[in-house]
């Protein structure tokens, strides 16, 4: 009776090792791997983020598919009901968001302690170009671009067209002022 | 500077700089069909179309219109390709080592039985799956635009100086991947692990072996 109770007990548990804990492992790697690109990425697009969702949406499917139609292609029942049982629990999705919690903490921690402790221009650059967590200039819309032009416009540009050239003067220094041109007159000032 | 040289003279220019220094790259650029020899000599050959005929540009690496684009062809996208193919290079690395060490390390729970830990048909198409993302990444991504690029040459000679690919940095790429095929494997373990009470923790153990 009691081989008959260890026997019944390995065997869920020979269930939930292979089949369960498998999958929910590699489920886990896929969701790390995609995110660890995610965080690497400097030209987000909609492009990128949609593939990382496609990536993330094929492997559920392929687990789906495994678990419904494993029967007719392998022949094998293992796989049966494992898509309930991998997103239908909340440990899984407690390890979901521990895990990619896990990929941005370290990919963070590591940017900035070699930008803040080794600074290379490659690291520094973006920061100027884009703006220091200001959304809106890290990533400008073409939208956004066309209303700054349009304004430009308006605001005196007149008959030349549209043009993001500052107003501000410069002040003409020393070796500005002595700029000549080729035939030795002096170039205009700004 | 080489004026009147003949082809062949033209590349024998690049094989003695090339044999002086054998840890330079190369580059030749040339628009006739004179620059051939000089072209295919060079580590890289960039060809440009125009009045002389495409002899050259069917011999190069790179066509470019105008003299004047092999600026922006240096610093702009020859540094954006560095950097991408060091990151896809790195990436892929990572992520199949990534892969197989939670396989690994069920195998010291299972005493090396060659149980497997994934199923067979999504270990297949783990590649399928994860190849879009960077691919996408390998072909778009930019961390600076091309003005700042041109602007600021200095972001060129990075690539030069392995700032993008060396040793280190793969290094790092190899302990990421111990790190998180660890953290992958270890949270579902815990996790998993509440549901299992304290009396089947022994047959738990026991499973492995099956």
């Amino acid at each position: 009776m009691l081989f008959i109770l260890l026997f019944i007990l390995l065997f869920d548990l020979y269930y939930f090792l292979k089949v369960i804990f498998g999958s929910a492992v590699q489920f886990l790697v896929v969701l790390m791997v995609n995110v660890q690109l995610l965080m690497h990425a400097r030209y987000i697009t909609t492009l990128l983020v949609g593939a990382v969702v496609f990536s993330l949406l094929v492997h559920v499917t392929f687990i789906w598919g495994l678990s419904e139609f494993s029967y007719y292609f392998i022949d094998d029942l293992e796989y049966e009901h494992v898509f309930m049982n991998i997103l239908g629990s909340v440990e899984m999705w407690l390890a979901m968001v521990l895990g990619s919690g896990v990929v941005v903490v370290i990919s963070l921690v590591y940017q900035h302690l070699r930008t803040v402790c080794c600074p290379r221009p490659f690291h520094i650059c973006p920061e100027l170009e884009r703006g220091h967590f200001v959304p809106s200039l890290r990533y400008p819309t073409r939208a956004a671009l066309r209303v700054e032009a349009g304004v430009a416009a308006m605001s005196g540009a007149g008959a030349g067209g549209p043009t993001l050239l500052s107003s501000v003067k410069i002040k003409p220094t020393k070796s500005s002022i002595a700029l000549t041109d080729d035939k030795g007159t002096p170039m205009p000032s700004c | 500077m080489c004026a009147r040289v003949s082809p062949s003279q033209k590349s024998t220019v690049v094989q003695c700089v090339r044999a002086a220094n054998p840890n330079l790259i190369t580059l030749a650029i040339g628009d006739g069909a004179n620059d051939v020899p000089m072209i295919q000599t060079a580590h890289i050959g960039i060809g440009i179309s125009g009045q002389e005929g495409l002899q050259a540009v069917n011999s190069s690496d790179y066509a470019i219109a105008q003299f004047r684009f092999l600026k922006k062809l240096l610093l702009v996208h020859g540094r954006w390709s560095a950097r991408r193919i060091a990151f896809v290079i790195n990436y892929i690395f990572y992520k199949n080592i990534f892969a197989v060490i939670p396989a690994f390390v069920f195998g010291f729970y299972n005493a090396m039985s060659g149980r497997l830990l994934f199923n067979v048909w999504m270990q297949q198409t783990f590649n399928l799956v994860t190849f879009v993302p960077i691919a996408v990444y390998g072909v778009l991504d930019r961390d600076v635009e091309a003005n700042t690029a041109m602007q600021f040459p200095q972001l060129y000679s990075e690539t030069k100086r392995g700032l993008f690919f060396s040793v280190p940095i793969s290094g790092w790429w190899l302990v990421l991947s111990f790190i998180h095929a660890v953290v992958s494997y270890i949270i579902p373990y815990i996790a998993y692990s509440m549901e299992v009470d304290q009396g089947m923790t022994i047959a738990f153990s026991l499973a492995c072996f099956l």
